[in-house]
């Protein structure tokens, strides 16, 4: 819980002046978060930059799998399709659910869609799930900070 | 073989249909996606994404822009089908 508490995240640490801040609710395998950007997020006046919404993207999908087993995991494949402009100052709802999984990856698919249910972009992730034991063989290759962070998150599913 | 290929076909119509809520009537081969009634980037993305869920195949991104009329929507779909078949 500790190292919730200092997280700072772009995508969900309320602390985090300058990131998006994401509060999200979970309802079996599915993930979501209302979301409404304003202008410092921007690429043409007026709408939000595609990156950000990737990265709204991703974050809503990291969550679902993360609540799903209370294991961290990194993004390692992401596709964004875009259907319509992000717009500022508008309030969207991003959500995700859990499409398949083996012992060290989680397949998701994700939404970024209008109250009204206009679809504004899907997402597909893969994730490697940080468990311990892949911990142990990224050995040297993963910060102490990373691994000090995950192993006081971990706890059980509930 | 046949049947299938002409399953395929009918199913992608439902879907272009569905997506864009007119008649499967009005949906034919050499129909351009563009002249459809109430098409936009929106519709085509998820007549793409309910294409490929059904079918569970996947769909480049380049297809929004290579394809014009629902005939070759429907020859890329049966393509894909086939090679997902021969895996």
């Amino acid at each position: 819980m500790a190292s919730e508490a200092v997280s700072n995240c772009f995508g969900c640490a309320p602390t985090n002046d300058i990131g998006l801040q994401l509060l999200f609710e979970q309802a079996g395998d599915k993930c979501s978060a209302r979301v409404r950007l304003g202008s410092d997020y921007e690429s043409f006046p007026g709408i939000i930059h595609g990156g950000i919404v990737a990265a709204i993207m991703d974050e809503t999908m990291a969550q679902t799998v993360y609540r799903s087993g209370r294991v961290a995991a990194f993004t390692i494949g992401l596709r964004i399709r875009y259907g319509r402009p992000m717009e500022t100052d508008t309030e969207y709802l991003a959500s995700a659910e859990i499409t398949g999984r083996d012992n060290c990856s989680v397949r998701v698919s994700g939404r970024l869609e209008l109250p009204s249910g206009d679809l504004v972009a899907a997402g597909d992730g893969t994730f490697y799930l940080l468990t311990d034991p892949a911990l142990r063989d990224s050995g040297p290759r993963s910060p102490e900070q990373l691994r000090q962070a995950l192993a006081a998150r971990r706890r059980p599913a509930g | 073989m046949d049947l299938q290929v002409t399953d395929i076909r009918e199913q992608t119509v439902s879907i272009i249909a569905e997506q864009l809520g007119i008649p499967e009537g009005e949906v034919t081969p050499d129909s351009h996606f563009r002249s459809l009634p109430n098409v936009d980037s929106m519709r085509v993305l998820q007549i793409i994404l309910k294409t490929e869920k059904a079918f569970a195949i996947e769909i480049s991104d380049e297809v929004t822009f290579r394809v014009e009329t629902v005939g070759e929507f429907q020859d890329l779909v049966v393509e894909l089908c086939e090679q997902q078949a021969s895996i």
